[in-house]
């Protein structure tokens, strides 16, 4: 009898959802496969129309009018295309307009600047607009979405509630903020577009999601609409409100989606693959604390990320006898009352001779990275750890020395042997371990929990007023939010966040003498064999702009005291703006126009950035030495 | 570090490919309405009797040298004293050289690490290690411990290059022959202030006097001065067993050469180019074994009276090989990789390239490989669906003028007899009777990039090796939405004529972002296959780079893509096949996975086959979209 219930009930259920998917003859999904060919049509037949103009020496102004009709249709194919193929839009379709060199080849290749965001640059600067330059890059666009044509994408249910999520991530953090559009300016009636394609799709899906919950159903939609509503009636850049934008409509809906897919029966990504990416579509808000997954950062096994490790890893942080001297620990540098920096502009070197060779940067949320250093030197935070043991300026030791030394505590033996328990005796205490150890505790220093989150996930409703304007100043007209990208506010790249960036600011040496020097720090291309090229001298990572109130003085080279004179830096457009001679500077050269209540406004919002809850505690005592007791009146955290 | 691989790992490195592919692989086998019917996400367990069995696989896994953990032994370098530092990354080539003296010994292996660095130990630049090996229980190996001439004591060497030929850079592909092992140094240096890079490459950068460090000199070459950077970029020849370097094969050219093969005949060396354009090159030794005076040649397939260019044994032109190669008229290919000897063929991998054009080559004489211009009209008439209207020569002109983005690349074939060169088996998302009107999703079978290559002879039957390094992820070299690149090693049995993409056999896949690369064969047993570069967040060992061991190859036809255990259901069939740990359906269509208590584990669309390495032993369901299950056991 249960067997027949159950039998019933499931057949029910699927009867139930196969009409429910199939509003005529055909299924959703192939609906919207159906129609996403069309748009890549579309697209393409306006890159043809844009070819055409300029060839035949349309005037400018006939141009940029079918420049912005391929933008509209980009921006339809954009949640799907961008979901399905993210490599074929940044390598040919919509990446940022900079020279790059050609990943995975022989050799070092520089590629030019391709696709819509380089066209944008030639359309619409000032004098820039010469057809014969234009047309090579018109007609490269055309060969890729040509290629496109012959490759086939699957749409299932499950892959456009997930786009369409995703995309919620990128128009808020890419879109809005105007990071795709560099001169043109065009990226609200583009966010508008983006949304309407996707109420589109997901109007296929209404009765599906109304037989789960009516109310909520119509709240999604409703959402949806008013946010394009809004979208449609602010035509103004710089007074768009972003705040109200993410709170009001891009979360709301990213959180009702996840909702109805969790109880539509269609599958979840988690269902179809075993390795997922850095990014959580089970979480439930783009500020949320599980937005992005930490462990898809580092190479430490989940099952051996422990409490006990980290609190081993935490241990090791601050224990100076991973110093040749021991005098020096990691937190010598990152001490964490001061957000894991040290307040200098550069640090302390080994032995007080001098300092190192930049300034010290935080590691709080420091795990979300693809590489590390500022001039992004090392591929993960276990590479960072050894250039750390082998600087002579830094621990001046090597790992088996650090092994030699640490395997003479049997305190220590035993702390790894907890930790470790497949591992013999002999070689608990390794290479590997004693980093997976400090990796488990660095990337365990994780925080999302400042006001400004607090606001945004609606766990607390007061935001003081400076704090949203400096929020929207910062998202939109000062343009920080188009490197330091939310809601990490760091140049690790949504909606992925598989890539760490960085940039050429043209940082002084010293901001505070009458005679500027350019920083003669080359950054990237002083550091890595295959990124010795003019475009990488002077870059530098960006770091994430949390808990900045705490990491003063700032710049890889700590020349700015204060953040009033690190905004000031940017109003005039960096290193250019200043009157130093930057050849590729990244950063526009032009000035914000910022007041001087905007730039209090976004220090405010900077400030209400901060969170380092749970993280500062020093551990009480370090594990002991049985033959060397000298060693055992070493200080916590080390001497300097 | 020997361990043998925990079934954890086994999914990691051998399948990881597909596991990403669960929902988008599969040929599409209807034209619409496929599927999107939801699987509940609860079902009855027990509506079955029927039960498909999934065995243990025939093959055993076994990690043998991390690179950055395992510690090799280091010769005085730099003022520094002879000890020990953690091996160098990025695992290339693989050579094996067969030294059996007792029972159960294998030979020594040596690893090339493409990865360029300063090391005060090991020596900047790239590097090699070298071990023995030996077999114990059952299939399992072991790295012996060993004191060579030179006085090292330990499992794992470095070869000394620093002291002898002078740093090499990029250590990638190689050639074997006879015992002997030359490494090739791919990467083409241009610049001192380029090898030094900031102090973190080369940092000796004075000039290079050949002859004057030991043994590495050279007959005819010995007192020339070379730029630091001009030292880089030869095939070198090693000596395995005494980790030491030999001499710089001057007289085969400085270019990017990635991968040689020496005849038969232990006079012939083609050499092949990892360059856009890239060229292929011929030397030919005046006695046979004695490569230090011959005859360099670089291949000119639409050459008048002959195909072969001749080039003079100067230094000065040696040096810049490629230019004068190209300028003189040679065919020009996009980025040869490794080649391997077959039944008198030469088959090498032409890995393709996304940012393609031959501007440079075009400017000084080059002409275009007939591999391309086959690449060109096939992908024609997959996107026009019609054959290519124009000549040969119209194709040709297409890819000289870079309307051909050659993102799969392909493998070809050149005949010594005859100098011809074709495209023997073309990469790509497509069957080989794809076009525009009938492309398929994401296939099952799909070949990117091709880069490694080598035969495998297996109870009298030989297969293809064939390895991707895929150059990123775009139009479909990774399923939907993936951006991280999964790279596979294929089978391919040589005895089917005109094989197709179909064909091909899966026998491992790499660790995300990894190369796989260097397989090659042991012995009737056993492969050995690197993994290079995966992604430093990979879940460990698989961050870093690895030589990890196949063994079992020699089951009863383990190689055979089915096993015959058809079990039925009345709308699908499935078929296990232990070694690729896949269960395999009659048809491509619409599945889900359902645990023993009937909850939904996994759904998986338009796929033909389901992979089941990453599952735990026990029992399973597997459901259709028309609601039939069978149980399936794992184990």
């Amino acid at each position: 009898m249960k067997k027949i219930t159950v039998l019933v009930t499931v057949v029910l259920l699927s009867v139930l959802a196969i009409s429910a998917f199939a509003p005529a003859d055909k299924q959703n999904a192939t609906l919207v496969e159906e129609r996403q060919t069309e748009r890549l049509n579309q697209f393409l037949v306006n890159v043809q129309l844009l070819e055409n103009l300029v060839t035949a020496k349309a005037p400018l102004g006939k141009v940029k009018e079918q420049y912005f009709a391929v933008r509209i249709a980009f921006k339809q194919w954009e949640y799907l295309g961008e979901y399905s193929d993210p490599a074929v839009v940044k390598d040919k379709i919509n990446g940022a307009p900079l020279r790059k060199i050609e990943r995975n080849t022989f050799g070092m290749n520089i590629v030019e600047p391709k696709g819509l965001q380089a066209l944008d640059e030639m359309i619409f600067t000032e004098g820039a607009y010469v057809e014969a330059e234009i047309l090579p890059v018109i007609s490269e666009l055309q060969d890729a979405l040509t290629d496109l044509k012959s490759t086939r994408y699957p749409v299932y249910d499950r892959v456009v509630i997930e786009a369409a999520r995703t995309e919620l991530i990128r128009l808020f953090t890419l879109g809005i903020t105007g990071f795709d559009v560099p001169v043109s300016g065009h990226s609200i009636k583009d966010a508008e577009v983006v949304m309407r394609t996707i109420e589109s799709d997901l109007k296929l899906y209404q009765e599906t999601f109304a037989k789960i919950d009516k109310a909520k159903a119509e709240d999604l939609f409703a959402e949806l609409s008013s946010g394009i509503r809004y979208l449609k009636e602010q035509q103004n850049f710089d007074s768009l409100d972003r705040l109200k934008m993410l709170t009001e409509y891009l979360n709301p809906v990213f959180q009702k989606l996840h909702y109805f897919h969790k109880l539509s029966g269609i599958e979840m990504i988690q269902e179809v693959s075993n390795f997922l990416p850095p990014l959580n579509l089970n979480a439930d808000n783009i500020f949320a604390a599980n937005l992005l997954d930490e462990s898809k950062y580092i190479g430490l096994p989940d099952k051996l990320n422990t409490p006990q490790l980290i609190s081993l890893g935490k241990t090791l942080f601050y224990d100076p006898i991973l110093s040749s001297n021991n005098e020096r620990s990691c937190a010598s540098c990152h001490n964490p009352s001061k957000g894991f920096t040290d307040g200098i502009p550069k640090s302390l070197a080994m032995g007080f001779k001098g300092t190192v060779s930049r300034n010290s940067p935080t590691l709080i949320n420091c795990v979300y990275s693809e590489r590390f250093f500022h001039d992004l030197r090392a591929e993960a935070l276990e590479d960072q750890i050894e250039h750390v043991v082998l600087n002579e300026k830094e621990f001046n030791t090597t790992i088996f020395k650090i092994l030699d030394k640490l395997k003479q505590s049997s305190e220590y033996q035993l702390l790894f042997q907890q930790c470790f328990k497949n591992s013999n005796n002999e070689n608990a205490i390794s290479n590997q371990n004693v980093s997976f150890a400090i990796s488990a505790f660095v990337s365990s220093l994780r925080a999302f929990n400042s006001p400004f989150d607090r606001y945004v996930r609606g766990e607390s409703k007061a935001l003081n007023a400076d704090v949203k304007r400096g929020f929207n100043l910062f998202m939109g007209k000062a343009a920080c939010g188009t490197c330091h990208y939310a809601p990490l506010f760091s140049g690790t790249v949504p909606p992925r966040f598989e890539e760490s960036e960085s940039e050429v600011l043209g940082v002084p040496e010293n901001p505070y003498v009458a005679k500027l020097l350019l920083d003669a720090d080359m950054g990237r291309a002083g550091a890595r064999l295959k990124e010795q090229v003019g475009f990488f001298e002077h870059s530098f990572k960006t770091p994430s702009v949390r808990n900045i109130a705490l990491t003063a003085p700032y710049m890889h080279n700590g020349a700015y005291k204060k953040l009033e004179d690190v905004m000031d830096f940017y109003n005039h457009g960096g290193g250019i703006g200043i009157g130093l001679d930057v050849a590729t500077q990244t950063l526009p050269a032009d000035s914000l126009h910022l007041t001087k209540s905007e730039i209090k406004d976004i220090i405010s919002f900077m400030q209400a950035l901060t969170d380092t809850a749970g993280l500062t505690s020093k551990p009480a005592v370090l594990p002991k030495f049985d033959k060397h007791t000298e060693w055992n009146n070493r200080k916590v955290g080390g001497l300097y | 570090m020997v361990t043998l691989l925990s079934d954890f790992c086994v999914k990691l490195l051998k399948e990881m490919k597909k596991l990403l592919l669960l929902s988008t692989i599969g040929v599409c086998a209807f034209a619409q309405a496929n599927a999107q019917i939801p699987f509940p996400v609860n079902i009855a367990p027990d509506w079955t009797t029927q039960t498909v069995l999934m065995p243990k696989s025939p093959l055993m896994y076994q990690n043998i040298f991390i690179g950055g953990l395992d510690t090799v032994q280091s010769t005085a370098t730099y003022g520094n004293p002879a000890g020990s530092a953690p091996a160098k990354q990025w695992h290339d080539y693989i050579a094996f050289v067969k030294d059996s003296a007792a029972l159960g010994d294998l030979g020594w292996v040596v690893v090339n690490h493409e990865m360029t660095t300063k090391d005060n130990k090991l020596g900047d630049g790239g590097g090699m290690t070298t071990f023995r090996m030996k077999r114990t229980t059952g299939d399992k190996l072991e790295v012996v411990n060993q004191t060579l001439a030179d006085g090292r004591t330990g499992k794992f060497f470095n070869v000394d290059f620093a002291n002898t030929v002078g740093e090499t850079g990029m250590n990638c592909g190689g050639i074997s022959k006879a015992g002997r092992v030359w490494t090739a140094e791919e990467w083409m240096q241009s610049s001192n202030s380029g090898i030094y890079a900031g102090g973190a490459g080369y940092r000796d950068t004075t000039d290079f006097v050949i002859g004057t460090t030991t043994p590495a000199g050279f007959p005819g070459f010995n007192g020339k001065t070379l730029k630091r950077y001009q030292n880089l970029n030869w095939m070198v020849e090693i000596d395995p067993k005494n980790a030491k370097g030999i001499r710089k094969q001057y007289n085969w050219g400085r270019a990017g050469w990635e991968g040689g093969v020496i005849m038969d005949d232990n006079k012939t060396v083609y050499l092949f180019e990892d360059g856009s354009p890239g060229i292929l090159g011929k030397f030919v030794a005046t006695t046979a074994g004695d490569f230090t005076a011959g005859q360099m040649y670089v291949y000119k397939h639409d050459g008048a009276s002959t195909k072969w260019i001749s080039i003079e044994n100067n230094l000065d032109t040696l040096v810049n090989l490629n230019t004068v190669a190209i300028r003189r008229g040679a065919t020009m290919f996009n980025r040869l990789e490794w080649g391997a000897l077959h039944a008198g063929k030469i088959y090498i991998c032409e890995t393709g390239r996304d940012n393609f054009t031959y501007n440079s080559g075009n400017a000084l004489n080059g002409s275009i490989s007939p591999s391309l211009t086959d690449g060109y009209k096939i992908r024609y008439k997959i996107v026009n669906g019609v054959d290519f209207p124009g000549t040969t020569a119209d194709a040709a002109d297409s890819v000289r003028k870079g309307r051909f983005f050659d993102y799969y690349g392909r493998v070809i074939e050149f005949d010594p007899a005859t100098d011809a060169v074709r495209s023997f088996l073309e990469g790509g998302p497509y069957t080989s009777t794809s076009t525009s009107k009938d492309l398929p999703y994401y296939p099952s079978k799909h070949l990117s990039n091709p880069d490694g290559i080598d035969f495998l002879t297996i109870k009298g039957k030989t297969y293809m090796m064939v390895e991707e390094d895929l150059n990123g992820t775009s139009y479909n070299r990774m399923p939907n939405g993936l951006t991280q690149t999964v790279c596979e090693l294929y089978l391919l049995d040589m005895s089917i004529v005109n094989p197709t993409i179909n064909d091909l056999q899966r026998l491992s896949a790499c660790a995300p972002g990894g190369e796989i690369t260097g397989a090659v064969q042991v012995d009737q047993k056993t492969i050995l296959v690197n993994c290079q570069h995966p992604n430093t967040s990979n879940v460990a060992p698989y961050n870093n780079s690895l030589t990890y061991a196949i063994s079992g190859l020699d089951g009863s036809d383990k190689l055979s893509i089915f096993e015959n255990q058809e079990v039925k259901a009345s709308t699908f069939s499935v078929y296990p096949n232990p070694t690729a740990r896949e269960l395999h359906l009659s048809k491509s269509m619409d599945v889900a996975i359902y645990s023993m208590t009937g909850a939904r584990l996994k759904v998986l669309r338009n796929t033909q086959t389901v992979d089941v390495s990453d599952m735990a032993a026990g029992t399973y369901f597997i459901r259709s979209a028309e609601g039939e299950t069978l149980k399936f056991v794992v184990q």
